[in-house]
């Protein structure tokens, strides 16, 4: 429980709730998430809510998520966070995006919600490394839904903004921008969450051309402490250490994204045959 | 000042320092809760369900929220009996308090063998999940008939001389007729409910969520089931009742002991609240003291029903 300090309506639908957390300002690492109860003791809206973290000021001890409103809960939580209550959560959880080498030349690609974790690695990286070189690939659906664009700006050293219906930035996806960058294997390590579809076409992108690629996955989840075992996902059996094979045909294993994620190295992932995009 | 009540709790062969049990498949093997809680605190860990073999569990979606409860069906992912017994037994030694060994098994034999790997080892009970499918019967669950239950029991009981508990799936006609067939055959107590089959469903895709299609209801939304079912049990049979379903609160778990349990789980509530095990036990704890009981005993099985006959004359 912590005190909130500020809660921020960024565009329809979607929230910023920046809270205070000395704790959680001294551990947060870019990528992890906190599961948020949505109301008091609300028995609609009962299990806690992953929401990455995307930013933290280590500073001020402020500590900021951006959530959309998508059904029971987060309409609960917009409903209910405000200045001086108090924000009910577990955090952080669990594993963080790799930091990149010295001198490494990084790109990030979101879509939608997955732009949130970016932002907090953009902005970590910008504050402690002036040796990276970082491009972010960001897409959107509408104008209107472009948001944190300002943030963006600052951490990263060129941003490349897509949208749907081309009301802002490229018409498109938002790899239709990136895709060609990263086959060129302009970048060392490109770092990815949004979309399954995005995420998959990313990782294959980057495979090919040598980058590493750190995705991060959603699931949904029960405990979100790697108890109940219900945010599984498929992650490939290596035979040994350090081999480099693809991750696809061999064996899997269900792993969790609240224990052993969210992020995952995309080369373990074994992607969905169904897509839903 | 009245002394601390007695939270001690009899269930047949062994006895509990206090009635809170986390339930099997919501508290992990305990590892994952230290973090949150202490687990001195517990009466006894009831473990994740353990198969003979390692098993991968059902793809995701596994969970779905439902009004008031959540619906799973992880499959029993779990790394087997053997791994249970290297690895995650000297974890939980290290603390005070009881280890409880939830097993599943495909046929009778397999429970037993099970049973015989688990007698030297260093588990207070045995908790007989009969919630599985019989692959040698067409899949019905052995928990629906009294017959596969019974032959289940006996098989565990030859192979296993510590407490022996057997959990009552709730998906059947008669429960008592059930908790009757466990004891006959050699349980020591039972422990109920394991989760009720359900079904939710995404009216954009047109599709169940989980990608199991139904899978098993717990939390608030079975309490009244689970209670009632406590109550018919506990009126049916002499070994002790552990009873759950929903419980969240002291008051909650209360009802259960009023209703004839000797003690309770608690699963879902875990979920939400890591330390709701240690709040539940408080609860119980001041309802005691409010009460002027001195032992969870002296509430087990003290509800007094009506009599609606006698209300209308
Ligand atoms: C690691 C991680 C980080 C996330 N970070 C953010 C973020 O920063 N901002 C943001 O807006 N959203 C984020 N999400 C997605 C967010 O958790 C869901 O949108 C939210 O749980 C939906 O809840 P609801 O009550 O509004 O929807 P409902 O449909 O009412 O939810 C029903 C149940 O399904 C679960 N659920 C539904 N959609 C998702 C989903 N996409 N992923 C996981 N569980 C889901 C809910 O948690 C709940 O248990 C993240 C998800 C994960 C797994
Ligand atoms: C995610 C999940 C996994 C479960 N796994 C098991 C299991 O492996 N073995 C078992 O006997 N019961 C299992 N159960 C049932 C619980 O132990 C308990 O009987 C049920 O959830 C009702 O209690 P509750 O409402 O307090 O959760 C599981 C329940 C949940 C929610
Ligand atoms: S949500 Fe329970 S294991 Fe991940």
């Amino acid at each position: 429980m912590e005190k909130i300090m500020s809660v921020r309506q960024l565009c329809d639908e979607i929230t910023s709730i920046t809270f205070s957390s000395r704790y959680m300002a001294a551990e947060a690492k870019p990528g992890q998430f906190i599961a948020v109860k949505c109301g008091n003791n609300s028995m609609d809206a009962m299990l806690r809510r992953p929401v990455s973290i995307c930013r933290a000021d280590r500073w001020s001890n402020e500590i900021t998520v951006v959530f959309q409103v998508k059904g029971k809960g987060t309409k609960l939580l917009a409903e209910t966070a405000e200045t001086g209550s108090y924000i009910d959560y577990i955090g952080p959880l669990v594993n963080s995006f790799k930091s990149p080498p010295a001198g490494a030349k990084i790109a990030v690609v979101g879509g939608g919600l997955g732009i949130f974790p970016l932002l907090f690695l953009l902005e970590e990286i910008r504050s402690t490394r002036k040796d990276i070189k970082a491009d972010a690939y960001l897409g959107f659906r509408k104008n209107d839904s472009v948001i944190l664009r300002e943030e963006f700006t600052k951490a990263a050293d060129n941003i490349y903004i897509s949208t749907d219906d081309g009301s802002c930035g490229r018409k498109g996806f938002v790899t239709d921008i990136c895709l060609p960058v990263i086959d060129a294997g302009s970048y060392d390590i490109i770092y990815t969450c949004g979309p399954q579809a995005m995420m998959k076409c990313v990782s294959k992108a980057a495979e090919k051309s040598g980058s590493e690629c750190y995705v991060s996955l959603e699931q949904r989840m029960g405990c979100g402490i790697g108890a109940c075992l219900a945010c599984a996902c498929r992650i490939a059996v290596r035979p040994a250490e350090g081999s480099s094979q693809a991750a696809d045909g061999g064996g899997w294993e269900y792993k969790h994204v609240c224990r052993d994620g969210p992020v995952f190295r995309s080369r373990d992932v074994v992607w969905d045959k169904t897509e839903e995009s | 000042m009245t002394p601390a009540p007695d939270l001690t709790a009899d269930i047949g062969r062994i006895k509990l320092k206090n009635p809170v049990i986390a339930a099997s498949g919501t508290f992990g093997f305990g590892r994952e809760y230290s973090e949150y809680i202490d687990l001195n605190e517990l009466g006894a860990i009831a473990v994740k369900g353990l198969t003979l073999d390692p098993r991968r569990g059902n793809p995701p979606p596994r969970i779905a929220e439902t009004p008031a409860g959540i619906l799973n069906s992880i499959g029993l992912q779990n790394p087997g009996i053997r791994e249970f017994i290297a690895k995650e037994i000297p974890f939980l030694r290290s603390f005070d308090t009881a280890i409880i060994a939830n097993i599943a098994g495909n046929t009778p034999e397999e429970y037993g063998l099970m049973a015989e790997m688990l007698e030297n080892e260093a588990v207070d009970a045995i908790e007989v999940n009969v919630s599985c499918p019989n692959i040698r019967h067409g899949g019905a669950a052995f928990g629906i008939s009294a017959e596969s239950i019974a032959r289940v029991t006996e098989e565990v009981r030859r192979k296993y001389g510590g407490m022996l508990i057997v959990k009552l799936t709730p998906n059947v006609t008669d429960i008592k007729a059930m908790a009757m067939a466990a004891q006959k055959a050699g349980a020591d107590a039972v422990s109920l409910i394991n989760t009720i089959l359900g079904m939710a469903v995404d009216i954009e895709t047109m599709r169940p969520i989980l990608a199991n299609n139904y899978g098993g209801l717990s939390g608030p939304a079975v309490k009244p089931v689970a209670l009632r079912m406590v109550h018919e049990t506990a009126s049916a049979v002499d070994v002790p009742v552990i009873g759950m379903g929903g419980i969240q609160s002291g008051s909650d778990a209360v009802e259960f002991i009023l209703a004839g349990a000797s003690a309770i789980m608690v699963g879902t509530a875990s979920f939400i609240y890591p330390n709701a095990c240690v709040e539940i036990k408080r609860g119980i704890a001041n309802y005691l003291i409010r009460h002027g009981f001195g032992s969870v005993r002296e509430i087990t099985g003290r509800l007094k029903l009506n009599r609606p006959d006698q209300l209308e004359e």
